[in-house]
């Protein structure tokens, strides 16, 4: 064993640069491009325009919707945290959709006792999108902030949400999203890192480029000017990718907003895990080659240079990635043999370094994190982000495209499953 | 204490020019001590003589005559005085007699005198007229200065009527020994000249008028009534007055002819110890706050009315004397259940603000407030009948209940159910989508042509038509129908009403009297204490006032009064009584002195402490109890001048 990692070793030293390129063509095709990409802008730009921008001036109205489906148990807290925002809103509107729980009730309590401005409840199933929509014909203000019941924020959260609303041509802002529960398993630790580094910093990268995505579901604050002009949300699920790439599509801008904290709960087990990222691995393919295919077709009206290189970028970093990694795997042990698991570690641990690098900048760039206690899962981050995550995306894909499984998951009801595009 | 306590304030009345004349000096004093705090100018006269004299040369609102004067009695001073002042304004004269009876058994007496106040003297009542009943003396009808109220000794003479005003308190004993027909009233008021022609049976101004067959055969049972309105004054049924008066226990029972208001008839049967009778209704419309209806019989079923009126008969024979002969609205309360044998029962009543009546002659709110302290005193025992709602600005528990906007309490809502539309995800009210008989999306512009498939109604959305604010949670509020106030479904007022049974302990009250409750059930009550003691308490209050001199009166009760009563006879527990306080006076000294009262006796000591007594009380009472071979069941409760207020 000891004589195969030494002679490992010793042949990965006696190579040259050009066939060292090659050994690991995977890395420098994915992998350091992504890394590059990271690094240079969260070097480049330091601070984010938005943050230094005056609060939006005392006149405009703050709405905020909660729809929620059976929360009877955080609805309450949820919105008393609402009120202990440094910027409370000027607006709460609750929508229980569907809920076979006493949500109903507690929101009919909350209103009475002037908790909150506005309740709905619905007796069946709507979906999210559905009744963020109910929600939205209440909304009074011209900021609509859209989250999530099981998140809590930071005292500033909404302040400074808003801020980019200043650019007249921000049509959405979305919340940076971090874990709450990293100490709770092994894959909620990974998530926070991932969180991090591709919410956090990825974000705020993608930001500086004008190609931030998705507003995140969980919170994100629109325009209401420009949601209303792109009809509001559209059946889900994938919800919030819907609708950025319509906002966008439509000409707003989008804007990420790091110092607007959000804490979620992330999946404590594999299955859990696996589970909600087929789930989004699978909305994000329907919604952009089936529904928004247009934004790549070249001749259709909608298509842009920026919306190309986005979706190229996605599709380069995301799909094919994750199918070339099979491929990269087979050829390693069919040309290496023995020699391949030795190549491997090699690679992980260069990853290991870019890692501890890329993720001392986020930390950098995201203070607010006790990010310390994160570094020792930095070891076998690179594991969980390069190989199992990539293997999840690739059996949602597969199932997407041969079996459109995302019409499927109980996410969104099945009546909605059925007829939406 | 209260009560001691406003005896002690006075009550500042407008001042009135009094005349005393009596010749025992302890009532002079007090007389003159309690006219005197109330504001009024009070002379003294010690005999007959000296009253004439001081009533010639000065002019007065009141003059109270003890009818047994030296040199010249209560009635001569009175005719005297009035001898040829025919037309002359005069005081109103009040005879102060232990002889009632006496008294009225010349016609003369109830010429001259206005009021007959018995002995012992009840300080209240001598206030009540002295306060209340000078009004007429000056401004009456001058042609007939003197005309007694009740006994109708010169007929055909119009009734004066301001002058019942002061006859409010029924312990005032009225002059109607007899109860002819030639003492009947001739009531050629005004209003009703009808002539006096009935018979003695009825003597009614309702003769002329036809008599239902079922009132005649009530009226034929043989028992004395009282009817309403025909017995009472009828100028003055709101200022509770009587025409016709009966000896307590000489009526039988009250016959409602016509629709009287309950506050007229409760304050009425209160004010004239009426309470106990029962009730027959021949109106038909206070059925529930009358005890047998008359109406409601056929012509051969009036022997319920005798079982009636008979079973009250027996009930009201079971009451101590203690009872019959109370002032508290709660003694009587009990009584009136007691004798009527009917718990106190709720009933909704829309009429009264309160939304409550109860099956008796008073209002709800009298009631409720009563019973409660009667319940708190464990005399009644409350069974939970509703709660009400009542409006936080007026008390009112009329109030209306309805959904109501959220955002501008307006109730004008209507509800609409909500389409979602599955494509599209859009939400909203159908009206949103109806385009003819068409559903159409207003997002989307698609058709939703299928119920289930492309679309369906997740629930109801109510919207407001005043403010357009919509919600699925209209609130619930409250509006009052009397004063209009508003108030949030939550944060409305709550009172619980409760019908009420009477427990052991009151059937055990009404039955032995206050000795069966013990004294700490009752506070001291000042219109309960003797006579000299109120006059004694008085001199020492004052001289508390003045240099803090601090004085103790102990309230002595006989636990076991009813037991030695039932066992021995009540002569045994007297000349126990009697030795106990022997005992009591040797023991507490000279600085002290022992009052005897109806249920209670006292004592009341100079110079001492309360707290010192209570320390010395176990002595006190070892001594006092020395030689007794009953047991007593004495104990003694101490006051001091705190509790005097
Ligand atoms: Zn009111
Ligand atoms: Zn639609
Ligand atoms: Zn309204």
């Amino acid at each position: 064993m000891y004589a195969l990692i030494a002679d490992g070793f010793s042949y990965l030293q006696s190579q040259s640069g050009l066939s060292l390129l090659l050994l690991f063509w995977y890395v420098f095709i994915f992998e350091i491009p992504r890394y590059t990409v990271n690094f240079a802008i969260a070097l480049l730009f330091r601070k984010h325009p938005g943050d230094m921008a005056p609060d939006l001036i005392d006149g405009e109205r703050i709405s905020v919707i909660v729809a929620g489906h059976n929360e009877e148990d955080a609805i309450e807290r949820c919105v008393l945290a609402l009120h202990e925002q440094s910027r409370p809103p000027d607006e709460i509107i609750v929508v229980s959709d569907g809920s076979t729980d006493r949500m109903a009730e507690k929101i009919g309590t909350l209103l009475r006792h002037g908790l909150i401005d506005s309740a709905h409840a619905t007796e069946l199933r709507a979906g999210k999108s559905a009744a963020v929509n109910l929600a939205d014909r209440s909304v009074t203000g011209e900021i609509m902030i859209n989250i999530d019941c099981d998140c809590s924020f930071d005292r500033h959260a909404f302040r400074n949400i808003v801020k980019p609303f200043v650019d007249p041509d921000i049509g959405a802002v979305s919340g940076n999203i971090l874990v709450r529960n990293p100490q709770k398993s092994l894959v909620t630790a990974f998530q926070a890192i991932e969180y991090l580094i591709s919410v956090s910093m990825g974000k705020q990268a993608a930001a500086q480029l004008g190609q931030v995505t998705c507003a995140s579901g969980a919170f994100s604050a629109f325009r209401q000017t420009a949601l209303h002009g792109v009809g509001g949300m559209d059946a889900g699920g994938g919800e919030d990718l819907d609708v950025t790439l319509r906002l966008r599509q439509a000409g707003w801008k989008i804007d990420f907003a790091e110092s607007a904290i959000c804490y979620t709960d992330v999946p404590d087990t594999l299955t859990a895990l696996t589970r909600q990222r087929f789930r989004w691995e699978r909305d994000a393919v329907r919604l952009r080659y089936r529904k928004h295919i247009d934004l790549m077709n070249p001749f259709s009206p909608q298509f842009n240079w920026v919306e190309l290189v986005h979706e190229v970028e996605f599709f380069f970093f995301h799909i094919v990635a994750a199918i070339a990694l099979p491929i990269y795997l087979v050829w390693l042990f069919f040309t290496y043999g023995d020699l391949a698991p030795i190549v491997l570690v090699a690679a992980q641990a260069g990853l290991v370094v870019m890692d501890v690098f890329t993720f001392s900048l986020a930390a950098i760039a995201t203070p607010k994190v006790r990010s310390r206690t994160l570094l020792p899962y930095l070891l076998g981050y690179s594991i969980f982000n390069g190989f199992l995550m990539r293997f999840i995306r690739i059996a949602a894909y597969m199932q997407e495209w041969v079996f459109k499984a995302s019409y499927k998951d109980t996410y969104v009801p099945d009546k909605v499953h059925r007829v939406r595009g | 204490m209260a009560q001691a306590q406003v005896e002690f304030a006075g009550q500042q009345a407008a001042g009135r020019r009094v005349l005393v004349a009596e010749d025992s000096s302890i009532t002079q004093d007090l007389l003159k001590l309690v006219l005197t705090q109330r504001g009024h100018q009070v002379d003294i006269a010690n005999d007959g003589q000296e009253a004439l004299h001081a009533l010639r040369s000065s002019s007065y609102d009141v003059a109270l005559l003890d009818f047994h004067l030296p040199k010249m009695d209560g009635l001569q001073v009175a005719t005297q005085f009035l001898a040829g002042r025919q037309g002359l304004s005069r005081p109103l004269f009040v005879a102060i007699t232990g002889d009632v009876e006496g008294l009225l058994k010349h016609p003369e007496n109830c010429e001259h005198f206005d009021e007959v106040v018995p002995k012992p003297l009840n300080i209240d009542v001598v206030c009540g007229i002295v306060e209340n009943g000078t009004e007429t003396s000056g401004t009456g009808d001058a042609a007939q200065p003197n005309v007694v109220e009740m006994v109708k000794a010169a007929p055909a003479e119009p009734l004066p009527p301001a002058r019942t005003a002061h006859a409010q308190r029924e312990i005032i004993q009225r002059p109607a020994t007899k109860r002819s027909a030639a003492e009947r009233p001739v009531t050629q008021t005004p209003d009703t000249q009808t002539p006096d022609t009935q018979t003695p049976v009825s003597p009614s101004r309702e003769t002329q008028k036809t008599v239902s067959p079922v009132r005649s055969a009530i009226e034929d049972l043989g028992y004395t009534f009282l009817r309403w309105p025909d017995d009472f004054d009828p100028m003055q049924q709101s200022a509770r007055s009587l025409l016709a008066t009966p000896q307590p226990g000489e009526a039988d029972a009250i016959l409602l002819c016509e629709a009287v208001r309950m506050e007229d008839l409760s304050e009425l049967l209160q004010s004239h110890d009426l309470h106990l009778l029962p009730i027959i209704d021949l109106t038909g419309e206070r059925s529930a706050g009358t005890d047998v209806s008359g109406v409601t019989l056929s012509y051969g079923e009036t022997g319920k009315i005798r079982d009636v009126i008979e079973a009250f008969h027996d009930r009201r024979a079971c009451i101590h004397d203690d009872l019959l002969q109370s002032d508290d609205f709660g003694d009587k309360l009990l009584g009136r259940m007691f004798t009527s044998g009917k718990d106190l029962i709720a009933r909704y009543d829309g009429a009264d603000t309160g939304f409550i009546a109860f099956n008796t002659i008073v209002d709800a709110a009298t009631v409720g407030l009563e019973a409660t302290k009667l319940t708190e005193n464990g005399l009644l025992r409350p069974i939970f009948f509703d709660r009400l709602h009542e409006c936080g600005h007026c008390g009112s528990a009329r109030l209306n209940v309805r959904e109501e906007c959220p955002e501008c309490h307006s109730a004008n809502l209507s509800e609409e159910p909500y389409l979602h539309h599955f494509r599209c995800a859009y939400q909203g009210p159908e009206s949103d989508f109806r385009s003819g008989d068409d559903l159409i999306c207003p997002k989307c512009r698609r058709e939703l042509s299928h119920f289930g498939r492309d679309y369906d109604k997740p629930g109801i959305m109510v919207s407001c038509a005043t403010c357009g604010t919509s919600t699925s949670e209209p609130t619930v509020g409250f509006v009052c129908v009397d004063c209009a106030a508003r108030s949030d479904g939550e944060a409305v007022r709550t009172r619980d009403v409760f019908s009420y049974a009477l427990t052991e302990k009151a059937v055990g009250y009404l039955e032995a009297g206050e000795a069966f409750l013990g004294f700490t059930q009752k506070s001291l009550r000042f219109s309960d204490l003797p006579f000299d003691l109120v006059v004694a308490l008085n001199e020492e209050a004052r001289r508390y006032n003045q240099d803090q001199t601090s004085f103790a009166l102990l309230n002595i009760a006989y636990e076991n009064e009813r037991e030695i009563d039932i066992e021995h006879g009540p002569r045994k527990f007297t000349q126990a009584r009697d030795l106990f306080l022997e005992n009591l006076r040797a023991a507490l000294g000279p600085h002290s002195k022992v009052f005897r009262g109806r249920g209670y006796d006292y004592a009341l000591i100079n110079q001492s402490s309360p707290d010192d007594v209570r320390r010395d009380m176990t002595g006190i009472l070892s001594q006092a109890n020395a030689h007794i071979r009953l047991d007593i069941g004495a104990s003694m409760t101490v006051f001091g001048p705190k509790d005097f207020g």
